[in-house]
């Protein structure tokens, strides 16, 4: 008996067991979780594609990620989210690198930047805004995808750091209308407007969402200390450094009230009707930083950039083979750049201020096809054929004003006013050759009338080796075309450049991913060459000299007078590590991630071989969020860390060299909904730099001289808080 | 990759010229496009289809009747629209997306690509077939409601590649927000569908109605 109750208490127990491990299995949904986690991104191979198949090195942030971790610019969403990608903060429009390299002055010309894969680079310089002025509402983003290596494959010149396509969001995900109001307290103030709905015409269905955004900021008011650039060569006297001031030779030894501000009006709207899409944007960026050589504090100097871009694309799917898309679109610039100078050296015409104007006006139209064809009909072996044709045309006027007066003080450079046709066609081929290996090659020709056709290939390989692994091995190029104002350019203070090269860089990129559960971790190397590459170079007294007798410029010679002409004169090596690991726990109730990349970048020119000046050889971010749920609010941390970083002027011109200390960026985000008030909701923002110092040299002193021997680096706003209200109807 | 600079080309200004012949040239290429697909519009999916095909494999064994339903091997019917590239491509990649996977629900498998004609039909196919998952491409967005009355009180998983699909009454829809993943489920249709989800799974879906 007691041996039966013994066997039946065991049996009992053991169903129990049984059962309750059913219900564990049954309930081990971190399978479930991982699928859902993992990006699916679009740009990297114009497909979409799961982020571990894709070629490079992805990462996609999410609207959610942008408002939880207090995210208000594409640089800080790339400084705090993303892998391989860094930026400085140069007070003004910001510098962008990626995995070691960052070149300072490009404009973010090195990474292609897309806005629904419209191209958001200038046609005038090609450059890229990545803080307030790049003219994309917050809120309206959907996602953003950032894929680090050479683009140029499939998208053309620009794209040698990778790329960036911000994709807005689709009308069922951003319904009805919505006020935004957020301030960064107390320097600047954000308000937005937005709305979103889908209808039906002619009997297919069709949606537009629209978001409008005004940006003013002025400040911070930043105390530069004095720099005293003694005797100016050209008067004999001390340096005067601000219009009717002494001549005392002293810039800077006060607080900058006038001359850091940014103001930033921008408008997207999306409209679509069947496979047919309307995409409109315009900007206007005015901004200022009291940081460069000229005049210190002056309120009229300054950027001022204007856009507007219009696009209109059409899919057809011509039949189980054969898709086909059709994209035209028209992007119009103009920028306007006034420097002021009273110093003699810079401004050789007795005791008068001068204001350098220069202006630039550029439009392109263009025309994209593209054919995809998925031979077995199964998205195994799929084909896609492109062809890009656009116009550009290009102006350009400067002028030397007496700034007080408008006369003009010499005669203007011709400035430019010229057209050319660019055609490009490109292929790539994917092929799924088992479902554990995958393979694809393409390569893109670029034709500019300034240079011979510009072939960029790529050549990809992924394996999955386990269950939730993968193996990616590729060689990509990619290549920079120069601007016009680059290379047929010439303004007051630059000469025409002579002989210019596109830039190119190609590399070889290996990494490994596994996905466990609701965790991804991610380990990858590098190895880069970049060739001419394109500096603004100051020309030495004889090569001066040697222009004012060839008629290359109307200024008068002046010992100093700092004039400059763009060349090919640096390549580069660069090699590095990058890993990373993100994840959630508890159904996504408690989130985090972590980057880490570490590179060695070497600058070789006619002089030598030097490290890359302000770029990080050590940086990555962390974060992690609590989701309380219910009406508490979502917390989240992030930090950003850069390790000691070279001074843009540290190749001799001081000594010993100028550094930026390390860099660490602490960031608290409290976000959620206000209770009992439907529709509105909240975000408060904290952040922390440890040092108070960047990677720029700020003022006229440029070089150490006996007056001024050593460098006065770019300030850091240190402590900023931001709260931010919106509200949905 | 080569390049060599050229000669300075002889720079004529035609802007509005050119302008015109452009924008000429886009205005006629998009109308031909677009009267072309007027009357074969269909969605395409935002979710890919191995994506798609990894998940349904797994949501299918968490749903309590998919065993008993699919007997020892699990029929999966792909419907197409006739008629429309998009819907019958998407077919065939999720043909091809499930047939990768190993096993769907923890069964065995089976896909069939199947034509639809009208949802009583499909009904009939269903059960002569004895299907487990019964899949929607691109192109039913007008189907949807008698879809989901006709399939009201069979037994069988419905899954939609379209995110509208769901709150007109089919069971599971993908959708892509924030470039990742969702799901969706009409809990009601699934309960006169005899699909039943644990709160688990249930937890991570975006429920209608």
């Amino acid at each position: 008996m007691k041996q039966l109750k013994a066997a039946a208490c065991l049996a009992i127990g053991c169903a129990f067991t049984l059962a309750g491990e059913r219900v564990a299995l049954a309930d081990d949904i971190s399978d479930v979780e991982g699928l859902l986690n993992e990006a699916i991104v679009s740009s990297a191979s114009k497909q979409s594609e799961a982020a571990s198949a894709a070629p490079g090195l992805s990462t996609s942030v999410t609207a959610e990620d942008l408002r939880k971790y207090g995210i208000r610019t594409l640089a800080e969403a790339i400084d705090f989210l993303v892998m391989g990608v860094s930026t400085s903060d140069n007070l003004g429009a910001g510098e962008v690198g990626a995995r070691g390299v960052l070149l300072p002055g490009d404009r973010g010309s090195h990474f292609l930047v897309l806005l629904d894969g419209y191209v958001v680079n200038d046609p005038f310089r090609g450059g890229a805004t990545f803080g307030v002025g790049a003219g994309i509402p917050l809120e309206l983003i959907d996602h953003i995808e950032v894929i680090v290596g050479p683009g140029s494959v499939l998208y053309g010149s620009n794209a040698m750091f990778g790329l960036v396509n911000v994709v807005t969001k689709r009308a069922k995900d951003y319904e009805g209308a919505r006020v935004i109001v957020e301030s960064a307290l107390p320097i600047g103030i954000r308000a937005a407007a937005g709305a979103g709905t889908t209808f039906t015409l002619f009997g297919l269905p069709g949606e537009i969402v629209t978001q409008l955004e005004y940006y003013k900021q002025d400040g911070p008011h930043f105390f530069f200390e004095e720099e005293n650039t003694g005797v100016d060569q050209f008067t004999g006297q001390p340096g005067r450094h601000c219009r009717n001031c002494e001549q005392n030779g002293i810039w800077g030894g006060a607080v900058a009230d006038d001359s850091l501000y940014a103001e930033a009006p921008s408008g997207v709207m999306r409209v679509a009707l069947g496979d047919t899409e309307l995409h409109v944007q315009a900007s206007y960026y005015r901004h200022a930083t009291p940081t460069g050589v000229g005049d210190f504090d002056d309120p009229d100097a300054g950027d001022t950039e204007k856009r507007v871009s219009v696009g209109l694309n059409h899919r057809l799917a011509v039949s189980t083979l054969l898709d086909v898309s059709a994209r035209g679109y028209l992007s119009y610039y103009e920028s306007e750049t006034a420097f002021v100078a009273s110093r003699g050296e810079l401004c050789p015409f007795g005791l008068v201020t001068c204001n350098y104007v220069d202006e630039g006006k550029a439009h392109w139209i263009g025309l994209e096809l593209q054919s995809t064809w998925d031979w077995f009909r199964d998205d195994s072996f799929v084909t896609i054929v492109g062809v890009d044709a656009r116009q550009r045309h290009v102006e350009t006027a400067s002028d030397t004003l007496n700034i007080e007066t408008g006369e003009t003080l010499y005669p203007p450079s011709s400035g430019l006013d010229q057209s050319d046709v660019l055609i490009a066609g490109y292929a790539q081929q994917t092929w799924a050759v088992t479902r554990e290996l995958q393979l694809g090659a393409g390569a893109r020709i670029d034709s500019d009338p300034r240079f011979d056709p510009v072939v960029t290939p790529r050549v990809v390989g992924s394996v999955l080796p386990w269950e939730g692994g993968t193996l990616k091995a590729s060689y990509s190029t990619a290549f920079r075309a120069p601007s016009q104002d680059e290379t047929d350019n010439a303004t007051a203070r630059r000469i025409q450049a002579k002989n210019l090269e596109p830039e190119e860089v190609r590399s070889f990129d290996a990494s490994i991913e596994h996905r466990f559960g609701a965790h991804r971790m991610l380990i990858g190397g590098f190895y880069s060459e970049w060739q001419n590459l394109v500096e603004l170079a100051q020309l030495t007294d004889t090569e001066a000299i040697e222009a004012i007798r060839n008629g290359e410029t109307a200024v008068p010679f002046t010992p100093g007078m700092q004039l400059t002409q763009y060349r090919n004169t640096t390549d580069v090596t660069n090699y590095g590590m990058n890993t990373g690991v993100e994840g959630s726990f508890r159904g996504g109730t408690i989130q985090y991630g972590f980057t880490l990349t570490g590179a060695i970048a070497e600058k070789r020119t006619s002089s030598g071989t030097s490290h890359l000046p302000a770029a990080p050889q050590i940086f990555g971010n962390a974060r992690t969020a609590y989701v309380f749920g219910d009406n508490l609010p979502t917390v989240a941390f992030a930090t950003h860390f850069m390790g000691p970083r070279p001074a843009d002027l540290s190749n001799g011109q001081f000594s010993p060299d100028p550094y930026a200390p390390s860099q660490v960026q602490l960031r608290l985000t409290l976000s959620g909904d206000v209770p009992a008030v439907k529709g509105l909701s909240y975000r408060a923002i904290a952040n922390y730099a440890v040092a108070d110092r960047g990677p720029y040299v700020v003022g006229p002193v440029t070089r150490a001289i006996p007056t001024q021997p050593t460098a006065q680096l770019i300030p850091v706003d240190r402590f900023r808080t931001t709260v931010g209200l919106q509200y949905v109807f | 990759m080569c390049s060599r600079r050229r000669e300075p080309a002889r720079f004529t200004s035609t802007g509005p010229v050119r302008v015109t012949g452009w924008l000429t040239l886009a205005v006629a290429l998009f109308a031909l496009l677009f009267s072309l697909t007027r009357d074969a519009h269909a969605q395409g999916m935002a979710v890919p289809p191995g994506t798609q095909a990894e998940l349904l494999a797994r949501l299918a064994g968490f749903d309590r009747n998919f065993a008993a339903r699919a007997g020892g091997k699990a029929v999966i019917l792909l419907v197409a629209m006739p008629g429309n590239s998009e819907s019958m491509r998407a077919a065939l990649e999720m043909k091809a997306a499930l047939g990768r996977q190993e096993r769907v629900g923890d069964l065995p498998h089976e896909e069939q690509i199947v034509t639809h004609s009208s949802a009583e039909a499909l009904v009939e196919t269903v059960r002569a077939k004895r299907a487990a998952i019964v899949y929607f491409g691109p192109g039913f967005e007008k189907q949807i409601p008698a879809l989901s009355s006709a399939f009201s009180s069979v037994n069988v998983l419905t899954v939609g590649a379209n995110p509208a699909y769901v709150p007109g009454g089919i069971v599971l829809g993908f959708d892509l927000v924030s470039g990742r993943p969702k799901l969706l489920v009409h809990v009601l249709q699934a309960r006169k569908q005899h699909v039943s989800f644990p709160a688990s799974v249930l937890n991570l879906m975006k429920v209608y109605p």
